[in-house]
């Protein structure tokens, strides 16, 4: 079987048998047929993951798979920018399936099965399509299916939390879907057949204001639903609701879906950015990664700091493609390409170690029955196996070599040094600021992952449910391990990743100036090629850690080890007074306390009129306005104001309606002659 | 400072084992024979005691010994000459310096310390309570001299030991199990 | 010398050195307080006598606890092997990359802080809190201040920034901020004064001891060598920032590694001096006021950047 085969039979394979898995979900009675439910999810992705392995490894053209005429005729295409996305579904969603096996039985009484299995594949389906879709329709369509299927799987628990969430969520997402049926109305002229590929033909013969409209409507629908600032206010309150693996697959996947999405239109439509638009992009994506990342060491409960940690790493993506775009339009392409390729390679390691991160946080969940972080701890001593594959997706998150992210970061950096050397004032600003902004952020992320895994896994368990955890059992342990493998690989092999991506990886040009240097003491450094560095990193680490277990080891022959009760003071201490994870970032709350802050407001008021040493003092203290507060609510403001406006016309006076019919038809009428 | 001596207090033994002078105070209080064994095992582990590291370990003292351990760190005495320092935990100590009679509250908390160290550790006694619980011995609130309660190689009498004491009784008891 | 020979050379003289400069920064400030102070090489002897000790741990404490040790020297060790401290254009002269460098420190700092956190006591816990947010809050710092000279010498690696260093630093003036910036960002990962007081035995004003306070024995040795070659690494990448000189190359003789040594030694007394000096002459800074001190550090860094640019990186 060629490569060209396996694509055209594994890819339409994938989504069927995802349709079998979701009338297997949705007929299920017993764990049984659930069982097989999961087993066809597992194999229509297996089935999608070699596909797109296949057509990247093959580096295939463009292929045509299938052409349906249900939807308006426009076949369905997978290239290599797709082909990487969908590397990405059907990875994640393999180990999601996996994972949710085991998870959705023990979990059954909380998420219903026979609404989360299915939903999952109306999911999965949604997503694959919306990768395939040449046309317009059919992407609105398996767009649609995605957004509503996990709307449902956000409130899948049923709480009244999960419904508001879930709400907030249906509420963004339907904005976005209906910004994009607008903004693919004017790009298309208002036809239903239009393919993707032909929205870029018509623009220049629209006038600048409805260009500047659809551009505008198309930018609100990705960025909204990958969480960009200030839009982003969704993603923290819905992603941690789903049922874990849920969650893997949006905040792992669905929010990449977003970037294709942004990259199929603006590669179709804006091959040149406007200048604006990308310096907005890059300064709204490094702005919201910041104000995420500070978020991510307050938030108290896993998933949600796993998922503030989205908003930051899909803000840096936002900010490398903002940036890209800029050298791409100044002629710097080799920049351009080389920023993309880092973003292409930090959108891979993210979807690996996010989903990583939200199966572990699903089998803490599981094994401790909180997520809450305050509530955890001991469980490096109870699931050994399971912190040590969380330990390494911390460290990929946080981002550290040897894995996946830090190798994103380097390209990244030495994009932004290379910058330096353009000479052109705008460019050096923009990649100064980033370079300080990226190395903040690498600092914050860091204390962040830190935080998230001493504080659920060291330490004296804080409350009854970390205490009598247990190791998971290796379904729900062993994709977290997979994934954690996976992300080290993809860390150590960064420089022969290129296959895999819709672009090569390759290192700026630097032509910053060269000092007067012995050219010999030069060559030392210049001669050995970048990309190998991240595998020589990985095996100088290794061996560093070799030598200093060895020199351990053979410093302290017959090293005895005796277990006593932590040094107490000799007054016995307890789990309680153990430093709690949000005391770990109290400096760092502190610190940065003109960004993101509570608002504290301290009154003194004398006693007596006359002696101004003796006072009463109060405390006020409350969360400062976020997002929500900022900018959802006055626009929900508006919109009830409006409705309420709206509402006078409904008055129930049937004269009235009359009178407004007869006040249409004259309208009509004088406009129509 | 002249550079011999610079560089003679830079040398590799510490003063504290080879300073010569005998201890004026002490002749008495030469460690026990069983105690000198168990002493000598521990230093000579521990390369002559040229670095130790010290945990002062209140146990119920009426502070005077600890006013006068206090200031064997300062400019006069500065017992970081001898390679001596003091640490902020038992986890770090080769020496604990008790002083006080065991008062029963703190008993337990002695015990904890000596257990928090990592052996080999020596234990020192500093002043008469914690050598033989003094004028409280037989107190219903005592438990009386450190001994009763853990293991000690090192006694250093006085009510409290000056700075002076202290140094040379530890290096009595050093140089002795050597 | 084959270029991997100068790496495990240059690794060997930096660990064997390293214990010396905690030694001669302590001497140093003992002689300005007017005392004799601990003799130079105690620091030797501490780390030999902890390595005969018994290991006690907590209770509490999982397989991180026992495992950040090993991590930690690790991390100080390849940062040792990577950097031009006694020779240039070693074999892992390439990974002195300035992202790999403060990746490899970053690690050493994490491993450190789960150590810290692992037991669950709260002198611990509060020791974990502030390195973490002085290791986090330096990075921006290290890499912007590493990121000029990085322009400067059209290299990415430290290794190549030595063509800058020296003389090379009075031909581009822009880039002295930048050294300041790394000389503030040394302070602060070093645990030094003005960030933390290496002395104190108050559990409430440390950092860096807090979370060493449970660990014993061999551990703490391993840490205790981690800190001080970390330390040693500091002082000789900026003596050699300022004067390149003495510098070991591929193809040098015995002789000339013989000679590197107390050329070293040289480099590690004159920066414990001006360390030593500094200790004396300021007090700690409040915990509070700290972001005075990153923001400071940073702000140098950018200053390079922006003078620089002026004068077109040239």
């Amino acid at each position: 079987m060629t490569a060209g085969q396996a694509v055209a039979a594994g890819l339409p394979g994938a989504a069927l048998l995802w349709v079998f898995a979701a009338i297997a979900g949705l007929a299920a009675r017993g764990p049984r047929v659930r069982q097989l439910a999961h087993a066809l999810l597992a194999a229509g992705s297996a089935s999608g993951l070699l596909a797109s392995l296949a057509h990247q490894l093959a580096a295939l053209p463009p292929l045509k798979l299938a052409a349906p005429p249900i939807l308006f005729g426009a076949p369905f295409v997978v290239d290599r920018l797709s082909a990487f996305f969908l590397m990405l579904l059907h990875g994640v969603s393999l180990m999601a399936a996996w994972f949710g096996w085991r998870y959705g039985e023990d979990e059954a009484a909380k998420y219903p099965p026979r609404l989360v299995v299915p939903l999952t594949a109306v999911f999965c389906l949604g997503m694959h399509g919306v990768l395939l879709s040449s046309g317009a329709a059919s992407f609105l369509l398996f767009w649609e299916a995605m957004s509503v299927s996990s709307f449902f799987l956000v409130m899948a628990d049923g709480t009244a939390d999960s419904r508001k969430a879930a709400l907030l969520y249906l509420a963004v997402a339907q904005a976005g879907a209906l910004a994009l049926l607008v903004g693919i109305g004017v790009l298309g002229g208002g036809s239903a057949r239009v393919t993707l590929a032909a929205l870029g033909t018509g623009l220049p013969a629209l006038p600048p204001a409805s260009r500047t409209l659809a551009l505008g409507l198309v930018a609100f629908a990705f960025t909204s639903k990958a969480g960009l600032a200030p839009f982003h206010a969704w993603l923290p309150e819905a992603h941690p609701r789903a049922p874990s693996q849920v969650s893997a697959l949006m905040s792992g996947v669905m929010l990449k879906i977003a970037v294709y999405g942004l990259l199929r239109f603006t590669s179709i439509c804006w091959p040149a950015l406007p200048d604006g638009w990308s310096l907005a992009l890059a300064a709204l994506g490094l702005g919201g990664a910041v104000v995420a990342v500070i978020s991510a060491n307050i938030a108290r409960d896993i998933k949600r700091i796993l998922a503030w940690s989205s908003v930051e790493n899909l803000g840096l993506v936002f900010a490398m493609f903002g940036f890209s775009a800029l050298a791409g339009a100044h002629g710097h392409p080799r920049l351009a390409s080389a920023i993309l390729g880092a973003m292409f390679l930090h959108v891979f390691a993210h979807a690996l170690f996010k989903a990583g991160l939200f199966l572990g946080a699903g089998a803490v969940l599981h094994g401790a029955h909180t997520a809450k972080i305050e509530d955890l701890g001991g469980l490096a001593n109870r699931m050994p196996r399971l912190s040590a594959a969380m330990l390494a997706l911390a460290l990929a998150a946080a981002p550290l070599p040897p894995f996946g992210a830090f190798a994103a970061e380097w390209l990244l950096v030495e994009s932004l040094l290379a910058s330096f050397g353009t000479g052109e004032l705008l460019l050096v600003a923009v990649g100064a600021v980033l370079l300080t902004g990226v190395a903040f952020l690498a600092g914050m992320a860091v204390f962040a992952m830190v935080r998230l895994f001493a504080f659920t896994f060291l330490a004296e368990p804080r409350s009854a449910g970390a205490r009598l955890a247990a190791e998971p059992p290796a379904p729900l342990r062993s994709p977290v391990a997979v994934l954690a493998l996976a992300g080290l690989a993809l860390g150590v092999l960064a420089p022969w990743a290129s296959p895999l991506l819709p672009i090569p990886l390759t290192r700026a040009a630097w032509t910053v100036s060269a000092p007067p240097a012995p050219a010999a003491a030069r060559a030392a450094t210049a001669a050995a090629p970048v990309s190998a560095l991240p595998l020589a990193l990985a095996a100088a680490l290794a061996g560093a850690l070799v030598c200093a277990w060895l020199a351990g080891r053979l410093l302290a022959p017959g090293r005895r080890v005796r277990r006593v009760r932590t040094w107490d003071c000799g007054q016995p201490i307890d789990a309680t007074m153990e430093y709690t994870a949000t005391g770990f970032s109290a400096p760092l709350r502190f610190f940065l306390r003109d960004i993101v802050t509570a608002e504290k407001h301290l009154v003194f008021s004398r006693v007596h009129p006359a002696n101004p040493w003796i006072t009463r003092g109060s405390m006020e203290f409350r969360k400062a306005a976020g997002a929500v507060e900022r900018i959802y609510l006055p626009i929900a403001g508006f919109i009830e104001g409006v409705g309420a406006r709206l509402k006078l016309l409904q008055n129930g006076v049937i004269q009235f309606y009359v009178a407004l019919m007869l006040v249409t038809l004259m309208l009509t009428l004088w406009v129509a002659l | 400072m002249p550079l011999a001596r610079l560089l003679r207090s830079s040398a590799l033994r510490p003063r504290l084992v080879g300073t010569g002078r005998s201890p004026r105070h002490l002749g008495g209080d030469r460690p026990a024979p069983e105690d000198a064994a168990a002493l000598r095992a521990i230093v000579s582990g521990l390369y002559g005691g040229r670095s130790l590291r010290i945990r002062a370990v209140d146990a119920g003292s009426t502070n005077a010994e600890e006013l006068e351990l206090t200031a064997l760190g300062n400019a006069y005495y500065d017992i970081e000459r001898l390679g001596l320092s003091f640490v902020a935990s038992p986890r770090h100590a080769d020496v604990l310096m008790v002083t006080g009679p065991v008062v029963r509250n703190l008993a337990g908390a002695l015990r904890a310390t000596y257990d928090a160290a990592p052996s080999p550790c020596i234990v020192v006694a500093v002043g008469d309570g914690a050598c033989t619980g003094s004028i409280w011995k037989g107190s219903y609130a005592v438990v009386g001299a450190v001994d009763e309660v853990i293991p000690v190689h090192i006694r250093i009498p006085g009510d409290p030991p000056s700075p002076d004491d202290i140094i040379r009784g530890l290096a009595a008891g050093l140089r002795g199990a050597r | 010398m084959s270029p991997a020979l100068l790496t495990l050379v240059q690794g060997a003289i930096v660990v064997a050195l390293a214990p010396l400069a905690p030694g001669l920064v302590r001497r140093f400030k003992a002689v300005l307080q007017g005392r004799q102070g601990p003799p130079t090489l105690l620091p030797y002897w501490t780390i030999a006598t902890l390595f005969r000790k018994e290991t006690v741990v907590s209770q509490s404490a999982s397989w991180v606890f026992l495992a950040a040790p090993t991590a930690v020297l690790a991390s100080s060790l390849l940062a040792a092997c990577v950097l031009p401290l006694v020779s240039r254009g070693g074999a892992l002269a390439p990974l002195s990359h300035l992202l790999a460098v403060s990746g490899i420190w970053m690690l050493g700092s994490v491993f450190l802080v789960l150590g810290g956190l692992d037991p669950g006591s709260a002198f611990g816990g509060m020791g974990a809190s502030r390195e973490m947010t002085i290791s986090a809050f330096l990075e921006p710092a290290l890499v912007v201040s590493l990121a000029a000279l990085a322009i400067a010498s059209g290299s990415p690696a430290v290794d190549a920034m030595m063509d800058v260093a020296g003389r090379g630093l009075l031909l581009r003036p822009w880039l002295l901020p930048a050294v300041g910036g790394l000389a503030l960002v040394a302070l602060g990962e070093n645990a030094r004064y003005p960030v933390d007081n290496p002395a104190t035995h108050l559990e409430l004003t440390m950092v860096h001891e807090a979370m060493l306070l449970e660990y014993s024995g061999p551990h703490l040795a391993i840490l205790e060598l981690a800190s001080a070659v970390k330390l040693a690494t500091f002082a000789l990448l900026l003596a050699n920032l300022l004067v390149p000189a003495g510098l070991l190359r591929a193809g040098a003789g015995p002789l000339a590694a013989a000679a590197a040594v107390p050329a070293a030694i040289a480099k590690l007394a004159v920066t414990m001096g001006g360390l030593a000096l500094v200790e004396s002459g300021m007090a700690k800074l409040r915990l509070y006021r700290l972001p005075e001190f990153f923001f400071g550090a940073l702000f140098l860094g950018l200053t390079s950047l922006g003078i620089g640019l002026m004068a077109g990186f040239k």
